[in-house]
Formats: structure tokens, C-alpha cells, sequence
């Protein structure tokens, strides 16, 4: 099942490292091309860590859209940790927006739920039905105790589910070693997991 | 030679299959390491992920037999079952693919009743129970959907691969005790706990399916069995009601299948089982399969026992018995210490526990907790300090006949049940101007609560009432028990399951606010506090 060695996916070669400086310098074309390369990713990844009252299509893509801009709109803010950084930082911005999202849903009446019995005032996330919010919760803090590059591969190849060549296309390596990197970084993130299940 | 399971490249080459999400063979022997150990939980948050980037990308438009259940497309037959047919569907709000579940309308199952199943599923919520995602009439057909497995059952896996590796069953046995556990956490049972209803997903998560025949536990009385003959525990094939017990027979019968590829009893009938469970014809997994750890023999035969008061009183009581299955090969000194723990308990001048509920003339109750070593016991006076290893033990005594409940609470947030505890003597309630020791003991070893875990202080909660506490005894069934995996060694550990979600001890105050409306005529209550000795 694995599908780590095709090489296709829709990136374009330019690192991400690269079409920043190019934004930065007022280059619009690269803006929409970072917009274009992200955007859809962000959104499939969104799905699943939307809150159930928001995983109405449009609410989600339009939450991940507005986040985008405005973290392509304070770029300046942004201090690169090195390749592979930036997905890690749309990443981390999105969970805050969705965190401020549930906060304003919870002062909102709920809207057409398909039976009342089933609604959750938890309001889970897909990702932590399927595996369960504690085990989100452990992973997002263990993932915090990482060094931003490790924190980075995870999320790239874990979450956004990239492959291999994208993701050496991303950090500027090539695919056999941002296999092993990856590796490396889940035993250093399972350390942290399993200390924190002790 | 092999490598070492906890070698970094080991580790590496596990993880690397990992973030493939390839199927992974764990080394045996190290399930307590603790780089294992998130490696594991790393994997189930890589399937996780996976599912639902499939779920994303997968085709919008689909085959040509597709039809709508509401708002779904329903896209291919996936398998059928007594109550219902499985369909892949789509879901175009979650953007997901999702299992669909019809009710066949000839099943004679009611609407409300299939409909049931989702609510009871729609509370529970654990990484090895299928999350469900929504339930609804349309046209006159009941259906539910519910989270997509990929993988293969464990009967298919059985049919393809015979017998399990004795590790992998003890690892299975695992996720589905604390998928029992959060069921009966939520009152409901799930009644049909057999290989087909248990998947392995690619990844080798664990997942409990097919709630068709779950029900409330308040309703068990009048609900109609539908479990599989094999599984069913003997006393439900006796007509006894099902129960938390039951399903703990199954789950040990499911285990005994996966290390045998045969059940407990030979016979296929109704009267052939009766006769050979009434004869004591029980296959012994150590003839069946020669070499399995001792202990997993021992935790998967006493599930199987036919007395319902002789199996692991809890689910989490038999995760912890499996998880012994596998500390006790590796530190057999343990048991030889505890077994030495094991002594009379004498009646000192017992040091009574500070009572801070009022007192009443009329019903003379006495609490007091002793400390127990190789010299005998000594009577804890509130406030006295206890360590790691301590072994205590509580005297009871009462004028009338009382309803005993002891919680402990060390401080973590998390409260464990110390007392009833199913399969030991005394049970409530407990008889009148008698000296009770508890937690009781089994049937030839008196048993104590061994602190096994570091804390600021140990804070016991003593409970006695002159009638059942029904609310009482319906959290306790779901709360956890202090690990009764010790019985063996004489000692219940104290020490929360790191696994399992515990009581919140607010859950605790709640109740006993509640039983606080009680005159104390009724209620009598007794708190002692033992601070931990500094290490």
C-alpha cells in the first residue's frame, strides 16, 4: 500500500525556501504559486482536523483559505527553521484558527444535526474518532518536544500524507535520505509517545 | 543472529515501515519498551491519517449500481449480515467513504432497535471500536454509517495463516480488553465478541466491529441472546442474563481460537456444550499448544472459567493479567517477593479512621487500615506515612449488615475502585459483627492492596450503607478496579492502567455529594489520608 516511491504529485521543483524569498521581494506569481501548491493540501489535511459542526465543505475550505492568506499576508513574521518549515507553520496556524473556530461555534446555537442523539458536544475531529482524542492530544505534544526539522518531516509525510520526492523537493535532499530522516524522526517522536503512556 | 527489538535500527527499520504504512511485525518480547510502545501508537496515528487522505482522494464517481441513502451515494455491496448489508458509500459531507449499513427490511429487527446500535455506538469512543458517523430513516430503510475498515478479519486471518504467534494474540487481547472496557465504561455490552467480528487493518490496528447485538446492560434481562453458540459464556447458555462477565468469556475464547484454531469445548450443540462444560471438558491450551508463556495460559484459562466469579472481575482487570503474561516471564523475582507478602493478618489494637462524616448512636461501624509486612500488621493511624511496595489491608466491622465501596484517590485525578471486587470473598454485604479484612480474599489467598505507584499521598474513601447504593454499583461497574492481575501474588496494585481512562475523581465527588443526602442512619463514610513517604 505504500506509495511513497511515485514520484508525480502535483509539486513544482522550486522549493518552498525559495518561492518565500521570492514573495518577500514582491514577486506576485510566486504568491499564487505557493497558494496553488498549498491550498489543496491544507484542505484534504483540514477535513480531518475539523470539529464535527464544521466539516460542512465550504466553512472548512474557506477556513484554510482565509488562514493561508493571511499567513502569506505576514510573511514577514515568519522565520524559516530551516526547509520544510513553512507547511509545519500553515500547519500550526490552521490548529489555532480551528481552536478559535470551536470556541465561537460553542457560543453558537447548533445547526441541522442529523439526529440529536448523535451530536457531541465534544465536537471530535475526524482524526480523533478514528483514533481517539487522547491519542491526538499525546501526539500533538509529543510532536511539540521535536526540533522544528523533525517536527516538519513528520507532519509532511504523516499528515499531509507527501511522498518521498516531494518531500526531498521540499527540504532540498533526495528521497532515499528523506526516507531515512523520517524514520529517524517517528523513533525520536515514539520516544517521546511512549514517556508520555509511562 | 536477530537484531535486538530495541536497537535503534531495529526501531528504525519499524518506523520506517511505519510512515509507509506497510504491516508490521513487532519483535517479540519487548512490548513493555517504551520506544515500542510509541512506535505502536505512532502507528495508529499513521493509519489515522492515511484513512482519511484516502477517504479525500478517493473517485467521486463511482460505479453504476450506485444509489442515495440520504445524503450518501452508496457505491458497492461490501458483505451482508444477519441484521443488515454492508454497502462502501460516500459521504459528501465528511468527504469521506464510509461503511453503510442497511437494515434488511426481512431481518424483523425494528427500525428503532437497528437505529440503537448507532446511539450505542455513538457514545463510545476508543482507537479499536469503529467510530460510527451518523444514523438515519430515509424511505422507510434504517441505516447507519460508520468509519470504513481496511483490513481483514481475524477469522479470515485464522482460515489463511492458522494459529497466531502467542505474542500478537497477547497484543490483540490487549486492545480489545480496553475496547471491552470502554464498552462496559458506557453500561452497554457487546454480546458478540467472536474472530469475524474483529478486523486488523492494514496497519495492524485492532478494531472491534459489529455492535448488532450490543445492548444496554439494564436491558440485558429481557433482550434475546444472539451471540454465537461457542462464545457464549455458560451461564448465558444457561439462561442467565448476559454480562460484563460474558463478554469477558468470549473475549478468553477468542483468544484460546487464535492460539488453537479450535474453541474450549469440542461439542457444536446446545446439549453437547452443557454436558461438556458440567463435565469439565475443557481443552487445556498448554496440551493444544505446547510452549506458550505460562502466564498467557493461565490470564486466557481463567477467562474461560465457567464460574463467572472465577474470571478477571473486569476488563481491565484481564488486560492486566495478560500484561503480567508478559512482565512475569521477565521478572519472575517479583512473585517469589510477593508471595512472601502473603501473611496472617492479626488483629492488632486497631487504630480506628478518623471518621469525618457524622456518627450515630444507633449503628456502630469501625474502619481501620493496617499496613501489612513479613512481621504482621500495623494499624495506620490518619496520617501516617506509606511507600511503594506498602501492603495495606482494611478492617471492617459493623453491627448490622453493610454495603461496603472503597475508593482510592492518590491525588493524580484518577480513582480506582479498591472494594467490591468481583471473584473475591467477602462480597457485599458484608455480615454483621464480623471482622472483615479486605479486599477479601480468593479462594485460598488472603489478599492485600499493594501501592505501586508514586504520589504525593494515598487518599482511601470508605463507604458503608445499610442498602445497595445502586448509582454506587453502576459507576463502579464502569470505573476501573485496582489491578486484580496481583491476586496471584497476593497483592492488588494500586496503581492506575496507564491505558485505560479512569475515573475522574470529580466523578467521584459527584456520587458522593450525592449520597451525602443519605442521613447517616443509612450512609456512613470514612476518609483516610497517607502521605507518601519521600523516596
Amino acid at each position: 500500500m505504500s506509495e511513497g516511491d511515485d514520484s508525480g504529485g502535483g509539486m513544482t521543483v522550486e522549493p518552498t525556501v525559495v518561492l518565500i524569498r521570492r514573495i518577500r521581494a514582491g514577486d506576485k506569481d510566486a504568491r499564487e504559486l505557493l497558494l496553488r501548491r498549498f491550498l489543496p493540501l491544507l484542505q484534504r489535511w483540514a477535513h480531518g482536523r475539523l470539529p464535527r459542526q464544521m466539516r460542512d465543505l465550504n466553512e472548512t475550505d474557506d477556513l484554510v483559505q482565509v488562514t493561508l492568506v493571511k499567513a502569506l499576508a505576514r510573511l514577514d513574521q515568519f522565520e524559516s527553521a530551516g526547509p520544510g518549515a513553512f507547511l509545519a507553520y500553515l500547519r500550526q496556524a490552521l490548529l489555532n484558527q480551528v481552536r478559535d473556530e470551536i470556541r465561537r461555534h460553542q457560543r453558537r446555537p447548533e445547526h441541522a444535526e442529523i439526529d440529536v442523539e448523535l451530536s457531541d458536544p465534544d465536537a471530535p475531529a475526524l482524526i480523533e474518532r478514528i483514533v481517539g482524542s487522547e491519542r491526538v492530544r499525546a501526539y500533538e505534544q509529543a510532536l511539540a518536544t521535536l526540533p522544528k526539522r523533525q517536527q516538519s518531516l513528520i507532519v509532511m509525510r504523516v499528515e499531509f500524507g507527501m511522498s518521498y520526492p516531494e518531500i526531498a523537493a521540499e527540504v532540498g535532499s533526495t528521497a532515499d535520505a528523506v526516507r531515512v530522516m523520517v524514520a529517524r524522526a517517528i523513533v525520536l517522536l515514539s520516544h517521546a509517545l511512549g514517556e508520555d503512556k509511562t | 543472529m536477530k537484531p535486538e527489538p530495541n536497537s535503534n535500527d531495529e526501531l528504525e527499520r519499524l518506523a520506517a515501515r511505519i510512515a509507509d504504512d506497510e504491516p508490521v511485525t513487532w519483535p517479540a518480547g519487548a512490548p513493555g519498551d517504551q520506544a515500542v510502545q510509541g512506535l505502536r501508537e505512532m502507528q495508529q496515528l499513521v493509519q489515522g491519517f492515511r484513512h482519511l487522505q484516502i477517504s479525500a482522494v478517493a473517485p467521486r464517481t463511482p460505479t453504476s449500481n450506485r444509489f442515495r441513502f440520504g445524503s450518501l451515494t452508496v457505491l458497492e455491496p461490501l458483505g451482508s449480515g444477519a441484521q443488515g448489508d454492508v454497502w462502501r458509500a460516500y459521504d459528501p459531507l465528511l468527504d469521506l467513504q464510509v461503511a453503510l449499513k442497511l437494515r434488511k427490511i426481512e431481518s424483523g429487527v425494528l427500525a428503532h432497535d437497528f437505529l440503537d446500535e448507532a446511539r450505542r455506538l455513538a457514545r463510545v469512543r476508543q482507537a479499536n471500536i469503529v467510530s460510527i458517523y451518523g444514523a438515519a430513516v430515509h424511505e422507510g430503510r434504517a441505516g447507519l454509517w460508520m468509519e470504513l475498515i481496511r483490513g481483514t478479519s481475524l477469522a479470515q486471518l485464522l482460515t489463511q495463516h492458522g494459529p497466531f504467534p502467542a505474542e500478537e494474540v497477547r497484543g490483540i487481547g490487549l486492545d480489545l480488553c480496553h475496547a471491552l472496557a470502554t464498552v462496559h465504561r458506557h453500561d452497554l455490552l457487546h454480546g458478540d465478541i467472536k474472530t469475524e467480528n474483529v478486523m486488523r487493518e492494514v496497519s495492524g490496528r485492532i478494531v472491534l466491529m459489529d455492535f448488532g447485538a450490543a445492548r444496554e446492560l439494564d436491558s440485558a434481562q429481557t433482550s434475546v441472546v444472539s451471540g454465537t453458540l461457542h462464545y457464549l459464556a455458560p451461564e448465558v447458555l444457561r439462561g442467565a442474563a448476559p454480562s460484563p462477565a460474558s463478554d469477558i468469556y468470549a473475549l478468553g475464547v477468542l483468544l484460546f481460537r487464535l492460539l488453537t484454531n479450535t474453541y474450549p469445548y469440542a461439542a457444536s450443540d446446545l446439549e453437547g456444550l452443557l454436558r461438556e462444560q458440567d463435565g469439565g471438558a475443557c481443552a487445556r491450551l498448554s496440551k493444544l499448544r505446547p510452549g506458550l508463556p505460562k502466564t498467557l495460559v493461565q490470564a486466557v484459562e481463567c477467562a474461560i472459567q465457567v464460574d463467572p466469579a472465577k474470571r478477571p472481575a473486569s476488563a481491565l482487570a484481564f488486560a492486566a493479567a495478560l500484561t503480567a503474561s508478559s512482565e512475569a516471564a521477565a521478572f519472575g523475582w517479583r512473585q517469589i517477593l510477593a508471595l512472601l507478602a502473603v501473611t496472617g493478618f492479626a488483629v492488632a489494637g486497631a487504630a480506628l479512621g478518623l471518621s469525618y462524616w457524622r456518627t450515630a448512636p444507633a449503628w456502630q461501624a469501625e474502619a481501620a487500615f493496617y499496613r501489612i509486612d513479613s512481621r504482621g500488621s500495623i494499624a495506620l493511624n490518619d496520617g501516617a506515612m506509606v511507600a511503594i511496595g506498602d501492603r495495606l489491608a482494611l478492617q471492617f466491622r459493623s453491627s448490622q449488615p453493610a454495603y461496603v465501596y472503597i475508593f482510592d484517590d492518590d491525588g493524580s485525578g484518577q480513582t480506582a475502585v479498591l472494594f467490591p471486587l468481583a471473584g473475591l470473598k467477602p462480597e457485599n454485604p458484608l455480615t454483621a459483627n464480623t471482622e472483615h479484612r479486605l479486599p477479601g480474599a480468593t479462594d485460598a489467598t488472603a489478599l492485600t492492596w499493594q501501592i505501586s505507584s508514586s504520589a504525593a499521598r494515598e487518599q482511601f474513601i470508605v463507604i458503608a450503607a445499610d442498602a445497595p447504593q445502586p448509582q454506587l454499583e453502576r459507576r463502579i461497574a464502569a470505573w476501573q478496579h485496582a489491578g486484580i492481575a496481583g491476586a496471584a501474588r497476593g497483592a492488588l496494585e494500586l496503581a492506575a492502567d496507564t491505558n485505560a481512562t479512569a475515573l475522574d475523581n470529580a466523578d467521584l465527588h459527584q456520587v458522593l455529594a450525592e449520597l451525602d443526602r443519605n442521613s447517616v442512619e443509612h450512609v456512613r463514610r470514612w476518609r483516610f489520608v497517607f502521605p507518601h513517604a519521600s523516596p
